[in-house]
């Protein structure tokens, strides 16, 4: 059993969107210090470095939240309604921080830096 | 009992009366718990007193609000139309707005949330009764303040969202905006009293065995809108803050010609004003996902599935406040985060929806009147919320921003999101509180008059946008087809008035006619209809053992042996008000939470804090010092007349189990109360650092070199004294462990000169360069900054001080130990926030300097 499992699924699911709002608020820092500080200039294989911040930021909290998932996922046991509370709660929360993550962070890949 | 409550003095095990009958169980329970008559009635804290309060005033709020709606409508019928001057007009749809947000939607909640949750979980009050009661007063005192301005005709006149500059003293001179700015803080402080109340109550109050995993669903509702009220509404306290500073003293945090910006109380605002928006429906839907599916006849589907949504709800909310302000200039790239953000959560919305029309499709509905009103919800709701969908999207919303379309959207999602779920549950609840039933033909009669003159307003309005129509104008001229659409929109608002009038009038006729309800009117499965109706001062007369989710449906008998006595906490014993504390996740007794008694110490306590918004709106500052320290004595004799001076032994509870008294328990409803006023604080000190790292990202010239300078000895001697005052403490709980009572007095009275040092020592620091705060908006916002850490450590040394007397007068031992616990930890809180604070008045400056 691993430190997440024993953990009660809301503290899982809140920490699952605990890591959303990081990613979230780190990319709107970063877009803002970035479009303050000049970063919007083609730095590295024609990306600006603000982007390749946003990336770097946005893959990190994929990679975590997408590594956790995996380890819930395996360690999940279905039951009746109330046995099943936990694995929602903490699966699902964790399933859903990451779609959220990705569909957030989207404008990264479509959107233009600072204008 | 007297002030003080008594140590355990008596046998360890009480004498038990098994043979008691419930009259006598009843008449012993009443006498302890009940409020006295009279003037009495004003020291009431029981949680369904001041429940009801509550909602009764939030309700009488609502009319407040109503009327001035119908003002601004009758303004608004006929084009060039002279009903009232522009000025006035102003002042009224900013009283509108200001009075449904603040006094109606968010104490209703509350107001509805002590009174019901303690009768769902099983419990007999609420953690803090004492807390419920001045957060009532708090929040009476300041509506009457905002409406007596209005009446005096010096009501806020800047809209609801008191946008910068418009609201600045050079644009706003005069009282308008103050009235504005110190009523809402004062009633906000009503507001963070309650969301710590509610937490703590749902999290440590619940029947035995009620895990998380049982819990109703409409505490779940509760839980998650509380804890959003926690971390959201101290921006717009920050912000009301620092408007009113500058208002009052000059310091320029939204004047850009001194280093500030407008911008910051948008977000400020915002931050608060996005989150409110789910904190005033999910209540609401609370109310749906508990009364459908009592009149579906089919438990909710789907419950699992809603926790997780309503946890998602409440992060992805803070993650929208930005699209309202797409018009603002914000680059594209972060619009768009803004954007996917706020159509994300129409998803978790969505969940709810779907789990509730499942919940109807799998059941036998039956339309009673409370069904009626979900049903109106049902179809004001899901279209507010896709024209919530259409503004999420940049361009569209570039098209109508600022329009009547978005006045019809917000009126269909806060409407249909708050109001029609709540007259269901008046209906629903009615019997509970009055312990009578509703009579149908009024209530039916009202819901069609509302539903129908409610689309005939705002659906209308929509198109009134889309052709272009701006908000906030007091008239307009005709002929440029706005004429008609205003006209019906008038029409139907004053159709929607007569159906609120006749909701009132059948609420009272309910209350003086209704046939008498029998327990459990509508065969519900949830806690509070196991109870007498309407039920007595204690609640239950023994505290229900749970095992499923809905209670009632596995034992319909339990009403009954709750008042024969057979569960918890059946025999009074000393005059106690006994209720049981629970572990936090698995709903297992670990405590016997002993609640205070009635008292006017609340009130006192409100009035000398609304002594201080006062004398603050008559910029008389010396009375504000005066209030605060009156603020101050009385908390601190409120305080010291809690707790036991004695050890407890565990005490027999019931089923074979004993628990001891909570001043002997670890997880105490203290220790939760500190812990979720520092999540509240700490949202307000974010804030704060937020704003300061916005305006030094967007203003220009961020921070003034001529500001700039490093002063190594007054941080030496703010971290002696920051890092000092906890580590006092912490020796002194030590020594308390170990049971060297006078060390740990003489410690903890260490920690008291300590933070003095440091709270005097950071103060000085913003004020090395000696320019005047009002200079730029970096001195100001610097000036705040360290004022805010002093306070927090002044405070700390009286909480220190506080408790090396508490040791002395035999209030703390190795077991009881709060007090010393509860101000290490404001101690550690100061000493994390003194360090951010030190790092941006000293290492950032000299990492900037050129």
């Amino acid at each position: 059993m691993t430190g997440l499992d024993r953990l009660p699924g809301v503290v899982v699911a809140t920490l699952a969107f605990i890591l959303w709002s990081l990613a979230f608020g780190l990319l709107y820092v970063a877009v803002s210090l970035g479009c303050a500080w000049g970063w919007d200039r083609p730095a590295w294989m024609g990306l600006s470095l603000q982007r390749w911040v946003l990336l770097g930021v946005w893959a990190v909290h994929l990679a975590v939240l997408g590594a956790l998932l995996a380890r819930s996922w395996r360690g999940t046991r279905w039951g009746d309604a109330e046995a099943s509370f936990r694995p929602v709660l903490a699966t699902g929360g964790l399933g859903l921080a990451l779609a959220a993550t990705v569909w957030c962070g989207l404008p990264v890949l479509l959107a233009s830096d600072c204008l | 009992m007297s002030r003080t409550q008594p140590g355990v003095t008596g046998p360890a095990t009480p004498p038990t009366e098994p043979a008691m009958s419930p009259l006598r169980r009843h008449r012993l329970l009443d006498a302890i718990w009940r409020t006295p008559p009279g003037l009495g009635r004003l020291g009431a804290v029981n949680h369904s007193i001041v429940g009801a309060r509550f909602m009764m005033t939030a309700f009488v709020f609502f009319a407040i609000g109503g009327i001035l709606a119908m003002l601004i409508r009758a303004q608004l019928a006929r084009p060039g139309h002279v009903f009232m001057p522009p000025e006035q007009y102003n002042q009224v749809f900013t009283m509108h707005g200001t009075v449904m947000m603040f006094l109606f939607a968010i104490p209703m909640f509350e107001g509805l949330a002590m009174y019901l949750l303690p009768k769902m979980l099983g419990a007999r009050d609420l953690a803090f009764p004492r807390l419920s009661a001045y957060g009532y007063w708090c929040y009476l005192l300041g509506g009457g303040f905002i409406i007596g301005a209005m009446l005096a005709g010096v009501a806020p006149d800047g809209g609801w969202f008191m946008y910068t500059p418009l609201s600045s003293s050079t644009h706003t001179p005069g009282i308008n905006a103050d009235v504005w700015l110190l009523g809402i803080t004062f009633v906000e402080i009503s507001a963070i009293g309650a969301a710590v109340e509610i937490t703590a109550s749902i999290l440590k109050m619940r029947g035995a065995g009620m895990a998380l995993r049982r819990m109703p669903i409409l505490a779940w509702y509760f839980l998650v809108t509380a804890v959003m009220m926690l971390v959201g509404f101290p921006p717009l306290i920050l912000g009301s803050i620092l408007l009113e500073v500058e208002r009052a003293f000059g310091l320029p945090f939204f004047d850009p010609a001194r280093g500030g910006d407008p911008l910051l109380w948008q977000h400020l605002f915002w931050l608060f004003g996005h989150p409110e928006v789910y904190i005033i429906f999910l209540p609401a839907a609370g109310v749906i996902s508990t009364v459908l599916p009592v009149f579906a006849r089919h438990r909710l589907v789907g419950y699992n599935a809603i926790v997780l949504a309503l946890v998602a709800m409440g992060f992805l909310s803070f993650g929208l406040w930005v699209h309202h302000m797409f018009a603002v200039g914000i680059p594209h790239i972060a619009q768009g985060f803004f954007s996917a953000a706020s159509m994300a959560v129409a998803i978790p919305t969505a969940v709810q929806i779907f789990a509730w029309l499942a919940t109807l499709l799998k059941g036998r509905p039956r339309l009673d009147l409370p069904m009626l009103y979900l049903l109106g919800f049902f179809f004001i709701f899901v279209n507010g919320g896709l024209t919530g969908v259409m503004v999420a999207v940049v361009p569209f919303d570039w098209q109508v921003h600022d329009s009547y379309f978005v006045v019809a959207h917000l009126h269909y999602v806060l409407v249909g999101g708050f109001v029609f779920p709540l007259m269901a549950g008046a209906y629903y609840w009615m019997p509970l509180v009055t312990g009578r039933m509703p009579i149908y033909h009024l209530g039916r009669a009202a819901f069609w008059l509302i539903f129908v003159g409610f689309n005939l307003t705002f659906l209308l309005m929509h198109l009134t946008g889309l052709l272009g129509m701006p908000r906030r104008v007091y008239t307009y001229p005709a002929g440029i087809g706005w004429d008609w659409l205003n006209l019906l929109s008038s029409v139907g608002g004053f159709m929607t008035a007569i159906g609120f009038a006749l909701f009132a009038v059948d609420m009272l006729m309910q209350r003086r006619f209704g046939r008498h309800a029998p327990r459990n009117p509508w065969g519900a499965e949830s806690l509070e209809w196991s109870l007498p109706l309407p039920p007595p001062s204690y609640n239950a007369a023994s505290l229900p053992p749970v095992d499923s989710r809905e209670p009632l449906a596995a034992h319909p008998g339990l009403g009954r042996a709750l008042a024969a006595g057979q569960h918890y906490l059946a025999t009074p014993r000393h005059g106690w008000m006994e209720t049981l504390g629970v572990e936090v996740v698995s709903g297992r007794p670990d405590q016997i939470i002993l609640l205070p008694r009635p008292t006017l110490l609340p009130l006192w306590t409100a009035l000398a804090t609304g002594l201080c918004f006062l004398a603050m709106l008559l910029k008389q500052y010396w009375l504000v010092g005066a209030g605060a320290a009156l603020v101050l004595a009385l908390a601190l004799f409120w305080l010291w007349s809690m707790g036991m001076r004695e050890d407890p032994a565990p005490l027999p509870i019931g089923h074979g189990e004993s628990a001891l008294p909570h001043p002997g328990v670890a997880s105490q409803p203290g220790w939760w109360g500190m812990a979720l006023l520092l999540v509240a604080d700490g949202a307000l000190f974010g804030s704060l650092l937020f704003g300061a790292l916005f305006l030094w990202v967007v203003a220009p010239g961020w921070p003034p070199p001529a500001l700039l300078g490093f002063s190594p000895w007054l941080a030496l001697l703010a971290l002696a004294g920051l890092l000092g005052a906890p580590l006092a403490g912490a020796l002194g709980l030590a020594a308390l462990r170990r049971g060297r009572m006078g060390a740990c007095a003489a410690l903890f009275l260490l920690g008291a000169p300590a933070g003095l040092l440091g709270a005097g020592a950071v103060a000085a620091l913003p004020l090395r360069h000696g320019a005047p705060p009002t200079s730029h908006a970096y001195a100001a916002a610097m000036l705040v900054l360290a004022l805010y850490v002093a306070l927090h450590a002044a405070l700390g040394a009286v909480m220190a001080a506080y408790t090396a007397a508490r040791c002395g007068s035999g209030h703390v031992s190795a077991l009881r130990d709060l007090a010393p616990r509860n101000t290490l930890m404001w101690q550690g809180y100061t000493a994390l926030c003194g360090l951010a604070a030190l790092l941006l008045l000293q290492f950032w400056p000299w990492m900037a300097a050129p």
